[in-house]
């Protein structure tokens, strides 16, 4: 019975955050932005 | 005793072990040769046993292992991705979160539990790399440049699905990158599945249909779902993708855009198919040549390396050579996950101060990628004699002036010769040839031995020394990741195409050596040079000599749906089940016709999966 507490974890914290984040920040870039020049990013400093 | 470094990749698709020896490859393998199992994802137990054997080591000897990926950066990853797709992603959530969970966000510590439990030694400190710089280096520490510019494109790995570096002596310099959900590999993959092929395995059938099409739908694409800038960089439109939600890549978006649902896996291929193949191709060749333009800019090199799954893509690398973007291109035989075990291994050996010794040598560092399990003639004679298998014993020559032989007689010949191939092409360690002026050999090859679709192109081996005198190739092609198009000369003129249309195409006879040449004239090409393989070299010669003819077809010993064949067993197997006519095995020739009857318990086509 491991899917009631996935359920509840999936739909009281990952869906709000989820929605949350996509609304503020949307950390996967979903959108083109046809006037940039480009979509590189520096690669990140290794620790 | 050298300094031992062991490489892992694992737990994904296409799990794999390499070893190396003071920052030489001395062994590589996939889990799938061992297990039978093709793409296996399992922990690679058989062929990390298989490298320590070769090397006649230990785990007691192995300085360290190396794991080419980040699971916690990776873990990061998926739980942003569960975010990112809630509230529509829930069975992927309830699918996948209890592994990470439980054990795959801690990959090295489950790698030490299976190493331990083989019973080989005591396990060394596991070290972690990350997904693209395991591919980087697997592309630059072996190429033979001492600096050059290296480009990684695929899927995706923990974050980044395009990297770009700087590699010069025995350092690898990251510059820039583009990240998940942005990939040109998971772009290529959803119009794999789009098409009704396997995601991770059937993007070379995607590539081998393109030419059937025309690539009308490159348009739409380009304005709905990639935005490519000047630099090659580029974004999804992700309204479009279903992969964040993790259980299909494609749904309404693509429905809307490509008139009407996806074809059903093995349904008829259809115009749709090949333009869709057509377009995507097309795309993915212009986003790659412009990556290798910036990769140039950036770095002022001559020279490029390629890894990432989409460096298999051999139509796309030959554009890169054909247009001149760099003077030379190295492309790692493993550019897949595989390569990522050899890649992890070679950047723990070169961290740790080994000098990269093949430089200057003006050869790769890889052995023509010869660095699985070979079976000398003691052992391939024991086999033949334990199972009562007729044969002749010949010499390497008189071995070579049969095959060429025979091959001339349109008959198929299986080739079994030394180690065999680290990656997913054979090379002729592992070949079924036959011979490529013939114009029936394509569509027999492709029915009666490998039982797969009649599109499907061949691949040639041509002799280094010649390879002009058939293909436009500007440079070697010792690992087949190259597409070229056959030289103007051999290209019949006024082709009559008949009635011909879509996948009878491939029926046209359009040069003198048919069997290898795709519709639009080209031909994945392999260039073979003693050096490299000096029994496959020795054939082609003496095929030469019987026919005047330096180019043979050159396919993978399996059938559809298997791996690759590994031991003398397997290629005896695989020999009897389909309509090889002639086995060469090692220094032992088998003819069909004296072989006993063939039986065996069960359908064996129904216990292999279709690919």
């Amino acid at each position: 019975m491991r899917k009631l507490p996935l359920l509840l974890v999936y739909y009281l914290f990952v869906t709000p955050i989820g929605v949350l984040l996509r609304v503020t920040r949307d950390p996967m870039k979903r959108r083109v932005q046809r006037d940039a020049d480009t979509y590189w990013t520096p690669a990140p400093v290794r620790e | 005793m050298s300094e031992l470094v062991l490489g892992v990749s694992a737990y994904y698709h296409d799990s794999a072990a390499a070893l190396v020896a003071d920052g030489v490859p001395v062994a590589a393998a996939q889990e799938e040769r061992f297990s039978r199992r093709r793409h296996d994802s399992a922990f690679p137990a058989r062929a990390v046993a298989y490298c320590l054997a070769e090397a006649g080591a230990t785990l007691d000897d192995v300085a360290a292992v190396a794991y080419y990926e980040d699971p916690a950066l990776k873990f990061r990853r998926v739980l942003a991705t569960f975010a990112a797709a809630a509230p529509r992603g829930f069975a992927s959530f309830e699918r996948t979160l209890p592994e990470w969970l439980s054990w795959k966000r801690d990959a090295p510590r489950q790698v030490r539990r299976e190493l331990e439990r083989l019973g080989l030694g005591r396990v060394p400190e596991v070290r972690v790399h990350r997904h693209h710089e395991s591919h980087a280096a697997s592309a630059f520490h072996p190429s033979p440049y001492e600096s050059a510019a290296v480009l990684c494109v695929d899927g995706v790995g923990e974050w980044a699905t395009t990297t770009l570096w700087h590699g010069r002596g025995s350092r690898l310099e990251p510059l820039s990158e583009i990240r998940f959900p942005h990939s040109l590999g998971l772009l290529y993959s959803a119009f794999t599945y789009f098409c009704g092929f396997k995601v991770d395995s059937g993007e070379y059938k995607l590539m081998g249909l393109a030419p059937y099409g025309t690539p009308r739908y490159e348009r739409t694409i380009r304005e709905r779902l990639i935005d490519v800038k000047d630099d090659g960089s580029f974004r999804l439109d992700m309204r479009y993708f279903e992969y964040l939600r993790g259980e299909v890549m494609t749904g309404g978006g693509f429905e809307e855009l490509f008139g009407g649902p996806r074809r059903s896996p093995e349904g008829p291929l259809t115009e749709r198919e090949f333009d869709l193949a057509a377009s995507v191709q097309k795309v993915t060749e212009e986003v790659v040549l412009r990556l290798a333009r910036t990769a140039r800019e950036r770095t002022g090199e001559s020279r490029l390396c390629l890894a990432g799954g989409v460096a298999l893509n051999c139509v796309a690398n030959g554009r890169v050579i054909q247009e001149g973007v760099f003077d030379e291109v190295w492309i790692q035989p493993a550019a897949g996950d595989a390569g990522g075990a050899l890649g992890a291994a070679l950047l723990t050996a070169h961290e740790g101060g080994a000098p990269r010794s093949h430089l200057g040598t003006g050869r790769d560092g890889m052995s023509g990628s010869l660095l699985g399990p070979g079976y000398g003639d003691e052992e391939i004679a024991a086999f033949l004699e334990r199972e009562g298998i007729p044969h002749e014993r010949l010499g390497p020559e008189r071995l070579a002036e049969r095959v060429a032989d025979v091959l001339a007689q349109e008959k198929i010949v299986g080739w079994f010769q030394g180690r065999m191939e680290f990656g997913p092409r054979a090379l002729g360690a592992r070949s079924i040839l036959g011979d490529p002026r013939s114009p029936r050999m394509q569509s027999a090859m492709n029915l009666k031995i490998k039982f797969r679709e009649s599109f499907r192109p061949f691949a040639p081996s041509v002799l280094e020394e010649d390879v002009k005198d058939y293909f436009d190739l500007p440079q070697e092609s010792p690992y087949m990741l190259v597409v070229a198009p056959v030289a103007e000369s051999r290209r019949l003129l006024d082709v009559d195409e008949g009635q011909a249309s879509g996948l009878d195409l491939l029926r046209v006879q359009r040069s003198t050596i048919p069997a290898v040449t795709h519709v639009d004239h080209s031909a994945r090409v392999q260039t073979v040079s003693e050096r490299n393989n000096a029994p496959y070299h020795r054939l082609l010669s003496a095929f030469k000599a019987a026919t005047g003819c330096s180019v043979l077809v050159n396919t993978s010993f399996n059938v559809r749906g298997e791996p690759i064949v590994n031991t003398p067993a397997d290629a005896y197997t695989c020999f009897m089940r389909t309509d090889i006519d002639y086995l060469a095995l090692g220094g032992f020739l088998l003819t069909k016709a004296d072989q006993p009857q063939w039986r065996e318990d069960g359908n064996w086509r129904e216990e292999i999966p279709l690919d």
